[in-house]
């Protein structure tokens, strides 16, 4: 273990007993480590700050579940985790249930679903839920494969299927509407 | 929001902290869960239809040895889930590798069983007994959960079930017919009911009541 870990496993020992210097430093020391997670995986500014206090209250809350005999990292790491994938699941289901309106201002990652959509993103709303969100989140929020399937509870490869499969119903959708 | 208001934060947090009661670790958890709720189901069976000790065979000793490791392996995985980051791939590896060796020695029996058809040492009912009695040990694991956190609500309650419903099912596989169909037929199946089952039901139940503000 590191001289970081040891000293804030020490910490955090001593904030178990009521320790309320030891805990208020613990928390001090933490605050880097979780802004910098959050800042990693949360793309909208916004949200950086309010994520980071849930954290730090999820943290707080979590105290009595903390084992002296573990390290204190991957307990730290895996309570801001979850924090950071509920903000994800909450802001996906937010987007879909709303229907999405024409913003000629959105864009996305790729020319290719560029020159699908056109612009119209109330497209989307004739895909499959799933699918919609899997093209949602790695096409209009920017996270990576691996991200999205953490974020839709499935595999990589379902997720590239979903996308796949969305894409070509939308070129479908798109070169009908063009041949009205 | 800047870091001064994170800083208001940790300043508030810190100044109202008191000491916590720190859980107990998930081994001994674990470890007086299983003791408790086998000593208790095992006496509700005997009590209800006393137990027929005539049959001890090196398979059956191997085969109890194997299903107690699961029972302790699926009950400390499923209190390992309370304790954020502590469940680790080789803790599940490790546990499903104990399941497959059980199975396997179960299906090898079916094939070349060692005894006759002991059909006379059946006992009636013990698939039911087997769903009845596992809500024991689950409730008990329903009320520790409610102090500790559950990162994947549908699998903990699933892994929490399936290690409740082992227990009467070691009760039974000791108790009722030595019979390998019977055992994955009326002791196997209704213990993958009670993980599967039980387990979506109660993560939807509580899934349900946090959308209501309970």
């Amino acid at each position: 273990m590191s001289y970081e870990a040891e000293h804030l496993k020490k910490l955090l020992c001593a904030s178990q007993q009521g320790d309320q210097k030891a805990y208020k430093c613990f928390l001090e020391a933490i605050l880097p480590i979780v802004t910098n997670r959050v800042s990693r995986q949360v793309i909208k500014k916004d949200d950086i700050d309010d994520v980071i206090q849930e954290s730090l209250i999820s943290i707080h809350k979590a105290l009595a579940t903390y084992d002296s005999r573990r390290e204190v990292l991957p307990w730290l790491i895996t309570i801001v985790h979850r924090r950071i994938i509920d903000y994800i699941r909450k802001v996906t289901r937010i987007s879909d249930k709303e229907q999405l309106t024409i913003d000629g201002d959105v864009t996305f990652f790729e020319d290719e679903t560029n020159s699908i959509v056109k612009g119209d993103l109330s497209i989307l709303n004739k895909l499959p839920k799933q699918v919609k969100r899997a093209i949602i989140l790695t096409k209009i929020d920017g996270y990576t494969t691996k991200e999205a399937a953490q974020i839709l509870g499935v595999g990589e490869g379902a997720v590239r299927t979903k996308i796949s499969r969305g894409l070509s119903k939308l070129k479908l959708i798109a070169s009908k509407r063009e041949h009205r | 929001m800047s870091e001064k208001q994170h800083l208001d934060l940790i300043e508030k947090l810190s100044r109202e902290h008191k000491a916590v009661r720190v859980h107990m670790s998930a081994k001994n958890r674990a470890l007086l869960w299983f003791v408790v709720h086998m000593s208790l189901i095992t006496l509700i069976s005997y009590l209800r239809v006393p137990f027929l000790f005539d049959i001890f065979t090196p398979s059956l000793v191997v085969e109890s040895v194997l299903f107690l490791s699961l029972i302790l392996l699926t009950g400390y995985i499923s209190f390992l889930t309370m304790v954020p980051g502590a469940l680790t791939k080789k803790n599940m590896i490790f546990a499903f590798t104990v399941f497959i060796a059980f199975i396997v020695m179960l299906f090898s029996g079916l094939l070349s069983p060692q005894i006759g058809n002991p059909e006379v040492l059946g006992r009636r009912h013990c698939e039911l007994e087997i769903i009845a009695y596992s809500f024991i040990p689950l409730a008990h694991v329903l009320y520790l959960s409610k102090s500790g956190i559950y990162f994947n609500t549908k699998a903990s309650f699933i892994i929490a079930s399936g290690a409740s419903a082992c227990i009467p099912g070691m009760v039974m596989h000791l108790a009722c017919a030595y019979n390998y169909k019977h055992i994955l037929l009326f002791h196997i199946i209704p213990i993958f009911v009670v993980a599967f089952g039980f387990g979506t039901v109660f993560d939807a139940v509580r899934k349900k009541a946090k959308v209501l503000g309970k």
